[in-house]
């Protein structure tokens, strides 16, 4: 990204983006050169400025080392963190056409505790920090006076492990339940908790389907990615949540995955008819349950970063299994392309030399390359070749764990070491249980301690 | 809550960029706007209540309207200038409210009594008026104007209750008056297409909303 941007905030920007907008001003006013401004914003806690560095590789392509271009460049960035969550915006734009997230959003709680190991949110908003429930309250009060919203959404990365959920679902409840808007309360954990949870909404649950997270389907995959989940309690969930009223399942699974075998993706399938089984026991035929498969893509600062992406051949397999194993069963299937994943694998997992990739796709009429009906990829391929780059040599490589990382010099906080343990931990299947209930030492509280608030009332989920 | 709803209704604009807007996006931001005046406003019963809301027409896409009428309901009577000032502190600027007052529950629904819309059309510069006024004598001559709306054809000839251009030739303006009911609905854009202008071209704006009682 050198090639088009100047510099980065990494992390949270809630403070940092002040400080960088003050020193710009600064430069800008004592008209100091564009080299210098950089310089000076590179000195800024969590500002990276990719120029800045320079990137020495080896001889078959790979990086051996990043270093700073100049004196006084940090040699790596540590992302910023704010250590309460600031006060919540309530003043927003009300979009005049509806949008995608038409609805007062509210960041309840962030970050994630669990360390599902392919998950990049999980290990880049460590620590895990909550808002209080009064403070919530006041910010769905505020928000709904400014917008007029009908709707509003409690979001994190896993609202069931908000220590004080139940208490905020019935105070929402007792609060708000005249006044005519609906609560969404997505990303919940698979446990009949987050069914009760949902009940305490009562009336105020927005129509439409549940949604669970199971990721991965056998027991084998699961404690590779360390998501495990007892098949009782899947069952027992999925049991609860169609006689407690919904008639619409929606499953999200990945297929790509390390390790992975075709009994893994056979395993989603019949995790689906399990379902729907179930469903109909209970519901009859109007139940609907509907498979979401994504393609996994190893990504940067997890456990998983080292692995290769699954060959486009490998993951058409898996996807043309899914949709043999759900044929004529009711279940319905979404999936994505597994060239668009191939693209998406380039662009994250690339090094400063795809800004020049870029740069010649677009030339060369590669856009909007999400939409389904363009075929960019020769594009893309033909940028590949005018730029003298293999496109295999970023998707398809096992990255050893000696090399240097296009993004090791951005620090999460989380350490290469807690990332080595955690990738053990999955190739010998091993879970880590939540870290709430036992601290793996992964790096935060070393980087980030001395930012702890020593108030009780404010809560970290760190011990 | 039971008791006998307070009807507003409410004369409005809709110009600017938000005439690009739809029905259904229009009904949207009255809502989010009425929630956000705290009036005691008043929703259907049911299990998922909506506000009570009654837009007179759908405006098509890209007119202007300068006398749209919409109806909402209260569950208690405050003073015309409270609700009138609540309402103007929420609404985007291109909605301006133009007038507001109480009405009978009794009275027919807004869609129940509309009979016809006018609409004033500013033409295109490179459009001859006198050439168009022409063709379109020519046009209302005819016995059947017979258009194509989805699958069936409809008849526009007995949809058209007046049609003429004023202002040749220094500004030259279209005024068409339609039938806007439900059954028979006139769309301008139709005719303009049949005079071989690209309705996108002009500025078209309804005028006024002619209802049953008037
Ligand atoms: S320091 Fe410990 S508790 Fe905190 S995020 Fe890391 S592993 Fe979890």
């Amino acid at each position: 990204m050198a090639d088009f941007i100047d510099a980065f905030v990494i992390g949270e920007a809630e403070e940092v983006a002040l400080e960088l907008l003050g020193s710009f001003e600064e430069c800008k006013r004592s008209k100091v050169s564009k080299q210098e401004t950089l310089l000076k914003l590179s000195q800024i806690p969590g500002v990276y400025v990719p120029s800045l560095y320079d990137i020495i590789y080896a001889q078959g392509g790979s990086i051996t080392r990043i270093i700073p271009a100049m004196q006084d460049v940090p040699p790596f960035v540590i992302k910023r963190i704010v250590p309460i969550l600031p006060p919540h915006p309530t003043h927003l734009i009300v979009p005049n056409i509806e949008t995608v997230h038409d609805r007062l959003s509210i960041e309840i709680m962030r970050g994630c505790t669990r360390g599902c190991r392919f998950c990049h949110a999980g290990i880049v908003n460590r620590p895990v920090r909550q808002r209080p429930v009064s403070e919530i309250l006041q910010i769905i009060e505020d928000g709904l006076a400014s917008t007029g919203y009908e709707e509003i959404g409690l979001l994190s990365l896993s609202s069931s492990d908000h220590t004080q959920i139940l208490e905020l679902t019935r105070a929402v409840y007792e609060k708000f339940h005249d006044r005519r808007i609906f609560v969404s309360l997505p990303s919940l954990r698979i446990a009949s908790f987050s069914v009760e949870l949902m009940d305490e909404l009562r009336d105020l649950r927005p129509g439409g389907g549940f949604t669970l997270a199971p990721e991965a389907a056998s027991p084998r995959m699961q404690a590779i990615i360390n998501k495990p989940l007892d098949n009782t309690v899947i069952e027992e969930t999925v049991r609860m949540i169609f006689e407690h009223g919904w008639l619409s399942l929606k499953l999200y699974y990945m297929i790509g995955l390390p390790g992975e075998t075709l009994e893994d993706v056979q395993a989603i399938v019949d995790a689906g008819k399990r379902v729907l089984a179930i469903g109909r026991q209970i519901r009859g035929n109007r139940v609907r349950v509907h498979l979401s498969v994504g393609n996994f893509i190893p990504k940067p600062h997890t456990p998983f970063q080292w692995y290769p992406l699954n060959s486009m051949d490998e993951l058409q397999t898996k996807l043309d299994l899914l949709k043999t194993g759900v044929y004529r069963t009711g279940i319905k299937l979404s999936y994505n392309i597994p060239e668009t994943t191939l693209l998406e694998a380039w662009l994250s997992r690339g090094d400063r030399r795809l800004g020049r990739v870029i740069h010649r796709a677009w030339q060369l009429g590669a856009k909007f390359d999400a939409w389904g009906e363009n075929d960019n990829m020769p594009f893309w391929r033909q940028a590949f070749t005018d730029c003298g780059l293999d496109p295999d040599f970023y998707a398809y490589r096992q990255r050893a764990v000696e090399e240097t990382l296009p993004w090791d010099h951005i620090h999460t906080g989380v350490t290469k070491k807690h990332l080595l343990r955690e990738l053990e931990f999955s190739q010998a299947g091993k879970t880590s249980p939540d870290c709430r209930q036992q601290c793996y030492a992964c790096g935060i509280l070393n980087t980030f301690g001395d930012k702890r608030p020593v108030s009780p009332l404010v809560y970290w989920g760190c011990p | 809550m039971n008791a006998e709803p307070i009807r507003v209704r409410v004369t409005y604009a809709k110009h600017g960029n938000l005439r690009f807007i739809g029905h259904l996006d229009l009904q949207r931001l009255f809502e989010r706007a009425l929630r956000r005046t705290n009036l005691p406003l008043r929703y259907t019963q049911g299990f998922s209540p909506h506000l009570r809301l009654n837009l007179a027409s759908a405006l098509p896409l890209g007119f202007i309207g300068i006398a749209e009428q919409m109806d909402f309901w209260l569950d208690e009577q405050l003073p015309l200038e409270e609700i009138s000032a609540r309402l103007w502190a929420a609404l985007p600027a291109e909605l301006i409210l133009k007038d507001l007052r109480f009405v009978s529950n009794q009275s027919p629904s807004l869609q129940a009594s509309l009979l016809s819309s006018d609409y004033e059309v500013i033409l295109p510069m490179e459009i001859d008026p006198l050439d168009l006024q022409g063709k379109l004598a020519a046009l209302l001559a005819r016995d059947t104007i017979p258009v194509q709306r989805r699958k069936k054809s409809v008849d526009l000839k007995s949809l058209i209750l007046d049609c003429g251009i004023s202002g040749i030739p220094a500004k030259p303006v279209m005024t068409i008056s339609m039938k806007s009911t439900p059954l028979e609905n006139g769309r301008p854009d139709e005719l303009l297409t049949l005079l071989s202008m690209d309705p996108a071209d002009c500025v078209i704006t309804r005028t006024k909303l002619n209802f049953l009682e008037e």
